[in-house]
């Protein structure tokens, strides 16, 4: 079974009285394991596709299945407790909270989940040694580099358990050498748990990773290919 | 252009800009609308005072201001007041038997301050026949007449056509009584004066106390206008200067008679300084707050600004400018709604009636008319400048620590 | 809950200035409010102090005194009426006056004055009166002598031993008449008791006013063990003398003292509301700030699954600690000054000390202590703080997470 499924989605905005069709009838089906890139020229609509898999955005028609959840049946609070447990989530950047370490970072979804103390100190610590920055456990973002921040971010959104992982243009602030380092990490996360990654970016590098490279342009898939990876 | 440059920063953080023209303007208002209020109250009772009690000049013998013995008359008084009422300024002049006596009722008695006057001259003096509550003020064809305050008729249980028994000493010393017929009630604003003033006619008095006719203790004047006071004591100094250098007799302003009204009517300015640098002084946190905050968000700019060539100073006065609009704004939006609540309240009057009790107990009446004061607008927008310049210097300094390479990575 | 207040705690460090400037504001909101309430109180109670000291917590007359203060309305004393009041368990002491205007005459000069007649012993067990003797001696109980005030003495130019006729109202239409020496001249803090006021011993008066039958007064004052125990002390002693006495407490006696307090204190507290809202305003505006900083950060946590209700508990306790740093901080700067002036209030010199004279205070800035005022300042500064967080609450519950994302 799909864990995502998306059925003749559209979004349309209104904001600037000319309304923008940014989605024009998309379906998508997406399996556990994944490691999917979608990708297309600024504009294709590629942010919005990935806002409304990860739940943040609802579509003007269609519908969105997570697990044969309708997302357009959730209220706003159910949503947000839909989120903390089912989708993981790697933005560009500003993911960490400034005031909390490393560890403390990770640890911060399992606290929304109610995991208690001592198992979410152990979950957490695995992790950051998984994503290898174990060192830098009681560090602040401040004193890590892009790409650690990254990799934390990475070992916080495995830490909610989530169904997949939603990572929009993740290495677009990296150098090229913490760009490779942290989408091989991801790839073994992928392989390892089985963990579902859903990229969007126009990195080269990253699409030369992915599995499954799916494609929009004007807000319609122009092509959906697979790789032997 | 630096100007301009400052002027359009203002508006590009809207809200932010907002709130501190906001919190600017309410300080002012509270300060200049407090400061009307309590000019107002002190006005009041100065003008009262000098209305109903002091008047505006007071002339004495000496020797009475100390003993306050009644033989101590002034000399040549009739031909004084003749000279006086030849001055353009001088509204009335009064000539006064002023006495200490004890007023006794059928039932009760108090202590009291019998004055002896010539009804038609004192109506020139004092405003007091204007606050006659019942019955009317003393007429020359009355026989014996009265006039008592509301204070003192409820105090001995009198009132209109019963008699009030005063008792006294005379010229020579003795013990003397007489009986008068209350003809009316006054009531001014001031319960003290109320319940210790008592106005006859002189020449009844003077034949109680057998006094010489055509003399008294006190004379008083009023002016047209009460801020030529002193001026005119200066001018009446010079008139009878031979009289004042014998020390025969002695000039004095009101505020010399009633230091009392001037400290107060002092402290009150005071406190409203006080109170408009307080307010300032809570404003200066909320001023520089937000600079240092507007000057964080934007250190990028200041780093390209630096870089294009800028210098430090430019920038610093760019801040301080930026401040000091900020600041002006919001004040001169403060001032302009105070200034309309002051005009309002001293057009209508502000009602104070609900504590009319205790503010006639002090001396003021519920009613009050704001002062508009235009010296203390004036000094409290000089202050606003002032205080945002001060405001301004940590924010603007902060920004000058900025060096250009570092303020544009940070964008990146 | 400990993981909010460790990252609300931590934002506030962050930006350390911006902390120190903000709870700046409270510290001196604080520190100002409770100088000035204090100083209030202060002479609030002085004023009251005197007042109770000189008339009672509570006083007895016959009925109808109080509105007509005649000497007609004096009653005679029995014993009955002093052991009703020694009877009762809240009465500390209780004072017999008998009051009457007389003219006191001296050579020359006269003089309108209130005689009060009053036990000397008891007199001066509660306020002190021999103690303010600067000449001469103090009272016996049977004494012929009188004291006069200082101002009065000087006035009538009269010195101890010379004799002071009094003439005035007696009891039933008779005349009061009597020549009596001066024994004692006091000086006590107001201008105008210096003035007007002859003291006599009670025994003395009661010759003085009517001749003819003992205990004649005008008034019992009654002082109270436990001031706050008024109401019921005065119903109580009403119920007990029944409907041919009248029981009036220090407040309608005051009436005109107390409303003049009532003015101050509400002018006080208007300009205290005017900086609280001045300060609210600087606290808003840091609040305000500091939420558009974060708006990022914010949208994240959302995203991630933080339900905005825990945002909006960060963003209060934020607020919430910067207003309770402040409020402490404030505390410990102005306590221990208070505590000092209260101890050593501040003299008063120079023409303001004669205004103070004038309506019967003494001439220092005293400072109160009372509890109240530091309660409630407190409480309303948090309050005022906690309306300031009212903007990111609104904020935080309505923005749009993808918007915040974007700017």
């Amino acid at each position: 079974m799909s864990i995502i499924k998306a059925e003749g989605i559209y979004k349309t905005y209104n904001e600037t009285n000319v309304p923008v069709n940014a989605l024009n009838g998309v379906d998508l089906k997406i399996e556990q394991g994944e490691f999917t890139a979608i990708v297309g020229p600024s504009g294709s609509g590629k942010t919005t596709l990935l806002n409304i898999i990860g739940g943040l955005d609802l579509p003007t028609k269609g519908n969105i299945f997570i697990e044969n959840t309708n997302l357009n049946e959730l209220s706003s609070r159910q949503l947000i407790d839909f989120r903390l447990r089912h989708i993981g989530f790697v933005f560009q950047a500003y993911n960490l909270i400034p005031v909390l370490t490393a560890k403390e970072n990770t640890e911060f979804i399992m606290v929304l989940q109610k995991v208690p103390k001592k198992e979410r100190e152990q979950k957490a610590m695995e992790l950051l040694n998984a994503v290898g920055i174990g060192d830098k456990a009681d560090h602040r973002p401040g004193q890590l580099s892009g790409g650690q921040q990254q990799r934390v971010a990475v070992a916080r959104a495995l830490a909610s358990q989530p169904r997949y992982i939603i990572a929009d243009e993740p290495t677009a602030n990296l150098d090229s050498r913490s760009t490779h380092e942290l989408l091989d990490m991801m790839a073994e996360m992928n392989k390892k748990y089985n963990t579902t990654f859903i990229f969007s970016t126009h990195d080269q590098r990253v699409m030369d990773k992915a599995k499954r490279i799916v494609t929009l342009d004007d807000g319609k898939i122009t092509s959906d290919e697979t790789f032997q990876r | 252009m630096l100007t301009s440059i400052a002027w359009r920063n203002l508006w590009r953080n809207k809200l932010r800009s907002s709130v501190i023209f906001a919190s600017i303007a309410i300080g002012i208002i509270g300060a200049v609308v407090t400061d009307g209020f309590m000019a107002g109250m002190t006005d009041q009772r100065a003008n009262s005072a000098i209305a109903n009690e002091v008047s505006n000049i007071q002339i004495h013998n000496p020797k009475y201001l100390l003993n306050q013995e009644i033989k101590y008359t002034i000399p040549d008084a009739k031909e004084i007041m003749k000279k006086i009422e030849t001055i353009p300024e001088v509204k009335g002049v009064s000539l006064r038997l002023k006495v200490n006596a004890m007023a006794a009722s059928a039932n009760a008695g108090a202590g009291i301050n019998l004055y002896g006057v010539q009804p038609d001259a004192e109506r020139k003096v004092s405003a007091l026949h204007n606050h006659i509550i019942q019955g009317t003020y003393l007429a020359n064809n009355q026989k014996l007449p009265a006039v008592i305050g509301e204070k003192l008729s409820k105090k001995l249980n009198i009132g209109l056509g019963d008699k009030i028994i005063v008792t006294m000493t005379d010229t020579t010393g003795t013990i003397t009584s007489g009986a008068f017929n209350i003809v009316g009630i006054y009531k001014t604003s001031n319960n003290n004066f109320d319940e210790s003033h008592v106005f006859v006619k002189r020449s009844d008095l003077a034949k109680l106390v057998n006094y010489p006719a055509n003399t008294g203790d006190e004379i008083a004047i009023l002016l047209n206008n009460n801020e030529i006071t002193n001026k005119v004591v200066k001018q009446l100094d010079k008139m009878f200067a031979p009289m004042v250098k014998q020390k025969a007799i002695i000039i004095q302003s009101w505020e010399q008679i009633e230091p009392l009204i001037k400290s107060m009517i002092d402290m009150m300015n005071y406190f409203s300084y006080l109170f408009l640098l307080i307010i300032l002084a809570a404003l200066a946190f909320a001023i520089i707050n937000t600079m240092l905050m507007a000057v964080m968000e934007r250190t990028r700019e200041f780093g390209m600004l630096m870089a294009l060539g800028m210098n430090k100073r430019k920038v610093f006065s760019m801040i301080l400018l930026e401040t000091v609009f900020l600041s002006i704004i919001g004040a001169l939006v403060g001032l302009g709604i105070s200034i309309l609540i002051v005009q309002h309240y001293a057009t209508y009057g502000f009602d104070l009636s609900v504590v009319s009790s205790g503010m006639n107990y002090i001396g003021y009446s519920s009613n009050i008319f704001f002062r508009v004061n235009s010296e203390f607008y004036f000094t409290s927008m000089i202050l606003v400048v002032i205080i945002a310049l001060i405001s301004g210097i940590s924010p603007a300094l902060k920004a000058l620590k900025l060096q250009p390479a570092t303020a544009i990575r940070e964008s990146n | 809950m400990n993981t909010l207040i460790k990252i609300a705690w931590r934002s506030l460090w962050r930006n350390r200035r911006r902390t120190i400037l903000t709870a700046s504001t409270v510290v001196f909101a604080m520190v100002l409010a409770l100088f000035m309430r204090s100083m209030q109180f202060g002479s609030y109670n002085q004023m009251i102090q005197a007042g109770v000291n000189q008339v009672g917590d509570l006083q007895v007359h016959d009925t109808g005194y109080w509105a007509n203060q005649s000497i007609d309305r004096a009653f005679f004393y029995n014993n009955e009426l002093g052991d009703s009041l020694k009877s009762l368990p809240f009465v500390k002491s209780f004072l017999p006056k008998l009051e009457t205007f007389s003219l006191a005459s001296y050579g020359t000069q006269t003089k309108g004055v209130l005689v009060t007649g009053t036990d000397p012993i008891l007199e001066t067990k509660q306020t002190n009166l021999a103690g303010k003797i600067i000449k001469g001696k103090y009272l016996t109980s049977d004494d012929n002598g009188v004291l006069i005030g200082d101002k009065l003495a000087e006035f009538l130019k009269i010195s101890i031993g010379d004799s002071l006729v009094l003439i005035g109202q007696g009891y039933q239409g008779i005349t009061a008449y009597g020549i009596f020496p001066i024994k004692g001249i006091f000086h006590l803090p107001s201008l105008e008791m210096n003035s007007q006021l002859i003291y006599m011993s009670l025994q003395n008066t009661q010759e003085f006013v009517y001749p003819y039958r003992e205990g004649l007064l005008t008034g019992i004052s009654v002082f109270l063990k436990d001031p706050s125990q008024l109401e019921q002390a005065k119903q109580q002693i009403q119920t007990k003398l029944g409907k041919n006495y009248e029981v009036i407490s220090w407040k309608t006696i005051l009436s005109d003292m107390l409303q003049t307090i009532e003015v101050d204190n509400v002018s006080g507290q208007i300009m205290l509301m005017i900086l609280y809202i001045i300060a609210a305003f600087g606290i808003f505006s840091t609040v305000l700030m500091m939420t558009m900083e974060k708006r990022k950060q914010y949208a994240v946590m959302v995203s991630i699954g933080m339900q905005r209700t825990k945002l909006i508990m960060v963003s209060i306790v934020e607020t919430f600690i910067v207003a309770i740093i402040g409020v402490i901080v404030g505390l410990i700067i102005i306590t221990p000054i208070l505590i000092y002036l209260n101890m050593n209030p501040i003299p008063i010199t120079g023409d303001m000390a004669q205004m103070y004279l004038e309506f019967n205070i003494e001439p220092v800035i005293p400072f109160s202590l009372q509890p109240g005022i530091f309660i409630y300042q407190t409480l309303i500064i948090l309050g005022l703080s906690l309306l300031s967080a009212l903007y990111p609450i609104i904020y935080l519950a309505r923005f749009n997470v993808l918007n915040a994302f974007r700017h």
